[in-house]
């Protein structure tokens, strides 16, 4: 376990994933599922209606009042949690931040998470995400499971390769073989239409998303030299430019781009959290967990 | 030693002046290269972000550019434009100008029983035109004159004019208007009683609405309805359904575009009970249309004066006032056949003489005159018996004549040498062509009418006299109870087009009454002489009468000595522009002319067009201000160039 990890883990641990939705799982554990079933955990009484199941009355309430109830129980299951790690060329880059590179930010954050829902008897799974190749594996609980991720993480990002995130999500939702919670980290840089399309397949297919992104400061205040050649780390379109001459409307393009990120989030009901490798994301993340386990309580359901 | 000279000064001094100079011209560029820094290497993430940056100062760099070439090329548009508007301000005053064809043709001034003659209507109605709104009134004169650029004060101040109506100069100058100011119709003011104008050829003049009308057979009455559905009673004395068909005019003072307005009609009796069910008929208004006329045929047996119970409804303005004329038609038919490939022939001026007098015949008839080309002329498939009037026999060809004749001879002919025989010179024409008992030896029967010098005089109009004999051609003629307006009614204007070889038209020609032959001599007119033997006779005829020479001299000179009549040149004289310059007035009969208050007519006189490139202007000007403010939006769009926090 890298450093990083280990300083997410000591910060984070009294803290529980959920996913936002109920979904339906095929093993108890510490998520809700939609489907009522027998569990010994209790829910709530309804009366008797013509039609229900007599194994399901509660006869000592019966004795007691001499009124005919069914008990109701909450079944729980697990989650599959994916985590979407983009490995693009631009993933590599960084200011010298403490947290390193957007990469070694995101991979970190990406561990902690994956040993968290390890923990909470989630299975989990990891996909390296650049250009239209994709390594993915198949989700395991336990430590097997964080392993696999852990192994699949340690590789550094590609370069050279940009993030097709449409073509992306076609896979995952072809591998998937059940909705679960998918976590994205990447630094979205890339036409937002690919990002819409690609969040909009995982929803349709009934993913719960978070996306997580992870932007330099320099990325963000364009803070380069006046006299700059800018070489691209995707790519070979390198260019000269003046800096000062073309900062605000290198500002206002990306306020447009974080807006058009933030709508079709928003849209499609998706959490979008920004993290700085310049800045600790521990805070973020427990305000974002801490949302996320809170708005899980209210549409709990049970059969 | 010699003092230095100013050349030898110059010699040394400017060598050191050029390399001042080039220093100083190269100090910048050192400057430059001095304080040039090496621009650093940086690998970037972002790139795509970036190059959508550069994309979008380019983008609007090149708006910039737009933007300034439009701000700079706005202001001479809108002077040329606002230039135009003054020039359309001198020409004339309005944006939606209204076409007038009036017939100032000298039968229009021949007053009848009641002291009133055709003009004073045409004045009526263009005052009522010019009550309802500004617009300009340009009136075509059918005299061929001048055109007015207003309406009533110019054709009250009108003299009558020793000529007939010019349908050809006429007919140019509607063309000329209607594509200048974008006229889509034109109204006709004419003292023929009723029925229908033909145009030459569609594409000379396509749209022209027309409407006859007479100060008899028009029931009129102006309602002003102000406001939507409004109905007012209008009293048709006089059964005016029994034979015909109502035409009303609308005319509104708006000109809103895409209005739809509904004309209900009830018919109800004197006392008031309703005689026939509601008629509807729903007017569709163009675009700066104005005046429509709706057709309704109401079959009904009702034999007492009626009411016409009407208004109008629709989507109009309540500040809307609407002028309705109602007018009601019976009917005839004939069938002109004439030289429609000449453009300069006017038959429509003989056509005019038959019609008056078939409608004289019969006070309470119209007239649907179709037309035929004489080439297209199938005489054999004429019916034997159909009653036949010939004018100006004179001037068939012998082959034409003889198959007339053979065929079609043996019902009731009448034969008109001439509309005009109030010259000597011409009365001596008729009697010499009345020996002519053949032509190519082919023999010739006459019925001529009488008239002769006193033509001019009520007691001996041309139209009574002609009246006179076609009653005895007219009596077997059925009066048809409606009349044939079918195109009419579909184009919602009341024009006819009839192109050469019409079909239809030809198919129609065996339900017709009678049959009019109106045929031009004049060589220069029309190609039927030229095979013929009347242009012998005639020029044999006219050199006997001037001594023996230049007798195309006194045939030019003929136009202007046949004036004296009422529609004078009744298709024998066509006064186009160039005949009227070749014409050689004779002068006593001239100075007898103007003693008597009549005045010479005068050429047509183009109108300027410098108001045609007004409107292009205006709208590209409208087109420019719109891109200009939706490329300035895009460019002035707000910039955010905020931080984007975590």
């Amino acid at each position: 376990m890298t450093r990083e990890q280990i300083k997410l883990r000591s910060a984070i641990s009294n803290l529980t994933v959920h996913a936002r939705r109920i979904i339906e799982g095929l093993r108890a554990g510490g998520h809700v599922s939609t489907r009522a079933g027998a569990s010994v955990e209790f829910d709530r009484y309804r009366g008797y209606q013509p039609g229900d199941d007599l194994r399901h009355l509660d006869w000592r309430v019966f004795a007691r009042s001499e009124r005919l109830v069914i008990k109701r129980a909450r079944l729980e299951t697990t989650l599959d949690v994916l985590l979407l790690v983009d490995v693009s060329g631009s993933m590599s880059f960084g200011s010298g931040g403490s947290w390193g590179s957007k990469f070694e930010l995101a991979t970190a954050i990406a561990g902690a998470l994956a040993w968290l829902s390890v923990e909470s008897g989630d299975r989990v799974s990891a996909c390296r995400c650049a250009g239209v190749d994709t390594d993915i594996c198949l989700p395991r609980a336990g430590g097997a499971g964080l392993a696999q991720v852990m192994e699949l993480l340690k590789s550094p990002a590609t370069s050279g390769t940009r993030l097709t995130f449409d073509e992306v999500s076609r896979v995952v939702v072809a591998v998937t073989q059940r909705p679960g919670l998918v976590i994205l980290l990447s630094d979205l840089l890339d036409p937002p239409e690919s990002f819409q399309k690609g969040i909009g397949q995982l929803r349709h297919a009934g993913h719960d998303v978070l996306v997580i992104q992870v932007l330099d400061r320099a990325e963000r205040l364009f803070d380069v030299p006046d006299e700059v050649r800018l070489e691209d780390l995707e790519g070979a379109s390198n260019r000269r430019l003046h800096a000062r001459a073309v900062r605000d409307d290198y500002l206002d393009a990306l306020n447009r781009h974080q807006t058009s990120i933030l709508r079709t989030c928003r849209g499609l009901h998706v959490d979008h959290m920004l993290v700085d490798p310049h800045d600790s994301p521990i805070p973020a993340l427990r305000a974002m967990l801490q949302q996320r386990s809170g708005s899980h309580e209210s549409p709990r359901r049970t059969g | 030693m010699t003092a230095p000279t100013l050349s030898m000064y110059l010699v040394a001094v400017i060598p050191t002046l050029i390399i001042a100079g080039l220093i100083t011209a190269l100090l910048p560029l050192l400057v430059l290269l001095l304080i040039r820094r090496r621009s650093k290497r940086l690998s970037w993430g972002a790139m795509w972000l970036v190059q959508e940056t550069l994309r979008r100062r380019a983008r609007l760099k090149l708006l910039r550019i737009l933007l300034f070439i439009i701000r700079s090329s706005v202001l001479p548009i809108a002077a040329a434009a606002i230039a135009g508007v003054w020039f359309l301000s001198v020409g004339s005053s309005s944006n939606q100008p209204q076409l007038i064809i009036v017939d100032d043709a000298i039968g229009a001034w021949v007053t009848g029983l009641d002291g009133r003659c055709a003009m004073d209507d045409h004045l009526d109605t263009l005052e009522r035109l010019q009550d309802l709104s500004d617009d300009d009134m340009h009136v075509v004169l059918l005299s061929g004159r001048r055109l007015l650029s207003s309406g009533t004060e110019q054709v009250r101040a009108l003299k009558p004019v020793s000529s007939g109506p010019d349908w050809t100069t006429a007919l140019k100058q509607v063309r000329h208007l209607t594509t200048l100011y974008g006229i889509d119709h034109a109204l006709l003011l004419s003292d023929i009683r009723s029925g229908t104008l033909i145009t030459f050829n569609a594409d000379e003049l396509p749209a022209v609405a027309v409407h006859y009308e007479s100060p008899k057979d028009t029931i009129r009455d102006t309602i002003r309805i102000t406001g939507v559905d409004a109905p007012r009673k209008v009293l048709l004395p006089g059964d005016p359904f029994k034979h015909g068909q109502l035409v009303i005019s609308l005319t509104r003072s708006n000109a809103i575009t895409g209005l739809e307005t509904k004309v209900l009609v009830d018919l109800l009796a004197s006392d008031g009970t309703t005689v026939d069910d509601r008629h509807a008929e729903t007017v569709v208004w163009q675009p700066g249309e104005r005046n429509q006329l709706v057709f309704m045929t109401i079959p009904t047996d009702a034999s007492s004066d009626g009411l016409l119970h009407m208004h109008v409804e629709g989507s109009n303005s309540p500040a809307s006032k609407w002028w309705v004329r109602v007018q009601h038609h019976t009917s005839a038919e004939v069938t002109m056949i004439t030289n429609a490939r000449k453009q300069d022939f006017d038959p429509s001026s003989a056509a005019s003489w038959v019609a008056a007098a078939v409608i004289a015949g019969s006070s309470d008839r119209s007239l649907t005159v179709r037309w035929l080309d004489h080439h297209d002329l199938q005489v054999d498939a004429l019916p034997p018996s159909m009653p036949l009037i010939v004018i100006e026999p004179e001037l068939l060809s012998g082959s034409t004549w003889s198959t007339l004749r053979d065929r079609v001879g043996a019902g009731p002919t009448l034969v008109i040498p001439s509309v005009d025989a109030s010259t000597s010179w011409f009365n001596s024409f008729l009697e010499q062509l009345e020996g002519f008992e053949s032509i190519d030896g082919l023999p010739i029967t006459h019925r001529t009418i009488e008239g002769g010098e006193a033509m001019v005089s009520e007691e001996s109009n041309p139209l009574k006299l002609l009246s006179g004999e076609l009653q005895n051609l007219l009596r077997p003629v059925r009066i048809e109870r409606l009349v044939d307006l079918n195109p009419l009614i579909q184009n919602k204007i009341a024009s006819a087009v009839v192109s050469i070889g019409d079909q239809p038209l030809f198919a129609q020609i065996n339900e017709s009454n009678i049959i009019v032959s109106a045929l031009s001599w004049h060589p220069s007119w029309s190609d039927l002489p030229i095979r013929g033997a009347a242009p012998a006779i005639l020029q044999e005829l006219i050199r006997s009468k001037s001594g023996g020479s230049g007798a195309r001299d006194v045939i030019a000179s003929s136009s202007s000595t046949r004036v004296a009549g009422p529609q004078s040149n009744g298709g024998l004289v066509q006064p186009n522009a160039a005949a009227a310059a070749q014409a050689k007035p004779d002068r006593a009969m001239l100075q007898q002319l103007t003693e008597a208050g009549w005045t010479t007519g005068t050429t047509y006189d183009a109108a300027s067009t410098t108001q045609a490139w007004t409107t292009p202007l205006a709208i590209a000007l409208l087109v420019l201000l719109t891109i200009e403010l939706f490329v300035a939006h895009i460019i002035d769009r707000r910039r955010v160039s905020r931080v984007v926090q975590p």
